[in-house]
């Protein structure tokens, strides 16, 4: 296989790229995908077993890092689409986890809480 | 940055600017283009000018992206006082994996960010306190101790 610049394949001058496969650079944003599923994956969860906090802190940070791959040089396109993702599926947690909140379930257990301190 | 000096219509000055990475030429002040040979105030202004933008648009996004992501660390510190229960294995292992790439990431990328780094490490630290309390509550029966107090709590309640 000749490998003059010339000749490279698209392929093969992907893999070879600064940013390519190779890198840290690639992996990592690639990686961001990891909580994208966990994130699905979550949607299974019961509600009550579900963390607020993380939850929102992953919808800021989709947001924050849709916005910014939009602004960088270059535009990262990929980072993008994981960023708003990671946003989405955070937000369909937190709706789940305000659903909870508002259910006569949890008010239950609230009441049950606090007759237990009683 | 021949290229971008032409983009700007600058390029008559490109000797000027011979032989640097962008990094060190945004970094210049008007002295040190006088004295590379930038012999019109106009240009250098007009280049002063094209520096600060670009300085702030690193600043900004070296900044606020890493700021964005602090974020998580922090929910998993404030998570350490709640019940396990609350803990998502999958979630926590992808975390582990991702701030853990990002740490590298950080270090590698030009200019190392610190800032970013910092933010990664702390966030290793406290994902793997997690998946410690997580598997401690799952496989290694503190979610059935927790179950037998509850039972032994019920008849004294009643």
């Amino acid at each position: 296989m000749a490998t003059s610049a010339a000749s490279q394949s698209a392929l093969q001058r992907f893999i070879n790229s600064p940013a390519g496969p190779k890198t840290i650079h690639f992996w990592a944003p690639a990686m961001k995908w990891a909580l994208v599923f966990a994130g699905i994956s979550d949607l299974q969860r019961p509600a009550e077993n579900l963390s607020l906090p993380q939850n929102l802190s992953l919808v800021a940070t989709g947001l924050i890092w849709t916005r910014y791959s939009m602004v960088i040089i270059p535009k990262n396109w990929s980072l993008g689409a994981v960023n708003i993702f990671v946003a989405s599926t955070g937000l369909m947690q937190v709706v789940r986890i305000m659903n909870y909140r508002m259910s006569d379930e949890y008010k239950q257990k609230q009441l049950e809480e606090k007759a237990v301190k009683a | 940055v021949q290229n971008w000096l032409r983009s700007l219509r600058l390029h008559k000055y490109g000797h000027a600017f011979i032989g640097m990475e962008w990094q060190q030429v945004v970094r210049m002040t008007d002295e040190d283009m006088l004295q590379n040979g930038v012999s019109t105030i106009g240009a250098r202004r007009k280049l002063l000018k094209v520096f600060e933008n670009v300085m702030r648009h690193c600043d900004e996004n070296h900044f606020w992206g890493p700021v964005a992501n602090w974020g998580i660390p922090l929910a998993a510190i404030a998570d350490w006082k709640k019940d396990p229960a609350y803990i998502s294995g999958n979630m926590t292992v992808a975390l582990c994996i991702y701030s853990g790439l990002f740490m590298r990431f950080a270090l590698a990328v030009q200019p190392t960010n610190y800032l970013l780094f910092a933010c990664h490490a702390t966030n290793e630290v406290a994902q793997l306190v997690q998946g410690y309390r997580f598997l401690q509550y799952n496989k290694f029966g503190g979610n059935k101790q927790e179950q037998e107090q509850k039972v032994e709590e019920k008849p004294s309640t009643a």
